[in-house]
């Protein structure tokens, strides 16, 4: 690359700093927060999250009556640190929806680019696959997945990497059939490249920014997801702990020790507002066809 | 659309009716031996032995599968573990609950999404439409169960003024469809608004303009109806967001329905409750699905004459 363009590259990741909305901004430092939470939550969480203090139950947080220094965000019912519970759920839930968001992109990238390859039966097979997804709401096929199958921290993931793996599918089939007779992937066929490498090594980038727009877009909905199925107790399980979970086994406490539910309650609403505003931004930034609704 | 459209339509709605099926017989007999499965380890041998045979389970695995199949189209979706009673039988004595808590949801968010969806998009750009987008963003991240707790933290425990848990009487449905609508609504609001951008400067738009109609009168009369012919699409995807969303809900207020009767049979593996809840709501989005595209078919002049797609 020579100099000229970097410096206009440069100029340009600028340009998009300096124009960010304020509401941009103020997502993306909370979102480096909470990755860096996430990150680091052995070093920061003043406690184990599964320790417990019986004698300390239910403390308030330190600004209410009665609230310690020794534990800046209260006890739960089992006299767990709260604030240390939410780092590490924090850790798990992002931790979930990372890996859930990245599997469900693969396959569903993968299944769009064999739909887009074998056409005919295949293409047929993966239509039809997809119907069926939009026939099932995710919620309801991850219930009765769990239902069959034994609840483990391996089949729930790869449960989240379920959700929305149809709309990569869709977006990446469409690209890719339009890809495949564009000038460039003839080209390189005609020279004598393998499919696998006509579609990673030159098809792929050209749909990357699609693909990296949706993956962004569907973060936030797996941790809605994740922290919906904890919450309702058949997503992470004890002793692991995320948000969801967080808030489900603190709802019997709603009169008595609020802070045990609605202090994950507002780091979920929070942290999915602004991955939700990144993604969005990001949409309009990289994909200006996609705009609109 | 011609039958002929409607007709290949139906097919596929079928055939997706046919791998629902066929997907939760493949994960029911993945999860190991079904007898099991469906009655629990505790009963006696006899009754194993019983069940494989009235289940055809000693007979080759496709002919599990017709009979599988065929006894489903007899609404026979086997036994729940609750008293030994017909699973259909323990799901559709749930439903009216359900079905009433849906049902005014949708007037309660049709009402709430699209005049504001519709505010917005005549006040494009002023305060009120930032207003309204910025809650609907806001609304897409609170999840059911965060918005049905805070609820009760105000309503229920704070001032005393709602009943938290059950279905008895109507102040029960106030904060379970107050849930439920709140995400939703933000759907219909966003949607109702593209949708009238969409047509708001449309050539016809200007034409009725033109010919002098006022522009209360060119709204009501051009803009609305074309912009109402988008929001039937997300008819489809509305049912199953009801559906998720009266999962969770109904579990965060006890409300003794379909939704809570599923996390209950998930959590005991109650797994012939679990089956018939999974195919009824699959057929059920099969038929919206359906219903959605031929409605789409008839209200969309330009889809009738090039087949439908």
């Amino acid at each position: 690359m020579s100099e000229q363009s970097h410096a206009a590259e440069r100029k340009t990741w600028l340009y998009y700093l300096t124009a960010m909305p304020p509401s941009i901004m103020i997502s993306a430092v909370w979102v480096v927060f909470m990755v860096l939470v996430a990150l680091l939550a052995d070093v920061i969480a003043p406690y184990d999250y599964r320790h417990m203090e019986l004698l300390d139950r239910l403390r308030p947080p330190v600004w209410m009556a009665n609230g310690e220094w020794a534990h800046l965000l209260g006890t739960d019912d089992l006299g767990r640190d709260v604030l240390s519970r939410i780092i590490f759920s924090i850790r798990i839930s992002l931790f979930v929806a990372l890996l859930g968001t990245f599997i469900g992109a693969v396959f569903g990238t993968t299944l769009g680019f064999a739909a887009a390859h074998f056409r005919g039966r295949v293409d047929d097979l993966i239509m039809i696959l997809i119907d069926f997804q939009a026939a099932l709401p995710f919620l309801i096929l991850a219930l009765a997945i769990l239902a069959f199958f034994e609840n483990s921290f391996v089949l729930f993931v790869l449960v989240m990497g379920i959700y929305g793996w149809e709309r990569y599918a869709r977006i990446v089939r469409g690209l890719a059939l339009s890809a495949r007779s564009a000038g460039y992937a003839v080209a390189v066929g005609v020279l004598g490249a393998s499919p696998a490498r006509i579609y990673l090594r030159h098809i792929l980038p050209n749909v990357a920014s699609a693909i990296i727009v949706n993956m962004t877009l569907n973060f936030p909905e797996t941790i809605l997801a994740e922290t919906s199925l904890s919450f309702l107790g058949l997503g992470i399980q004890p002793p692991l702990t995320s948000l969801g979970n967080m808030v489900g086994f603190g709802r019997d406490y709603l009169l008595t020790a609020w802070w045990i539910v609605l202090l994950p309650a507002i780091v979920i609403f929070v942290t999915t507002l602004a991955f939700s505003l990144l993604g969005d931004w990001l949409r309009d930034l990289l994909d200006p066809t996609l705009r609109g609704n | 659309m011609s039958p002929v459209v409607i007709a290949i339509k139906i097919f596929r709605a079928m055939i997706t009716v046919v791998l629902l099926v066929t997907f939760v017989f493949v994960i029911l007999r993945l999860s190991g031996d079904p007898a099991v499965q469906m009655l629990g380890l505790e009963v006696d041998p006899e009754a194993l032995e019983a069940f494989r045979r009235r289940w055809g389970l000693d007979r080759p695995v496709w002919e599990q599968f017709l009979s599988f199949f065929w006894n489903l189209l007899h609404g026979d979706f086997g036994q729940s573990f609750i008293g030994g009673r017909d699973a259909l039988g323990v799901v559709t004595e749930r439903l009216p609950k359900t079905l009433w808590l849906m049902g005014l949801t949708t007037i309660f968010t049709f009402g709430l999404g699209i005049p504001a969806g519709i505010y917005a998009s005549l006040h494009r750009n002023t305060f009120s439409d930032r207003a309204i987008m910025g809650l609907t963003v806001a609304s897409f991240s609170l999840p059911n169960f965060v918005v049905g707790i805070i609820l009760i933290m105000i309503f229920g425990v704070t001032f005393r003024l709602l009943p938290t848990s059950g279905s008895d009487t109507v102040l029960h449905y106030i904060m379970p469809i107050v849930t439920m609508a709140s995400a939703d609504a933000a759907i219909f609001a966003r949607f109702s608004r593209s949708a009238m951008l969409e047509v708001l400067y449309a050539p016809y738009m200007r034409t009725a303009l033109a010919k002098g109609l006022k522009w209360g009168q060119a709204v009501r009369r051009h803009a609305l109806p074309n912009a109402s012919i988008p929001i039937v699409t997300i008819g489809g995807i509305y049912v199953g967001r009801q559906i998720a969303a009266a999962t969770i809900t109904e579990n965060v207020f006890a409300w003794p329905g379909i939704g809570k009767l599923l996390v209950v049979s998930v959590q005991n593996r109650d797994l012939a409750v679990v089956q018939c809840i999974v195919i009824l709501v699959g057929v059920t989005m099969v038929i919206a699905n359906l219903l959605v595209d031929i409605a789409y078919g008839y209200l969309d002049p330009r889809t009738r004459t090039e087949g439908g797609r």
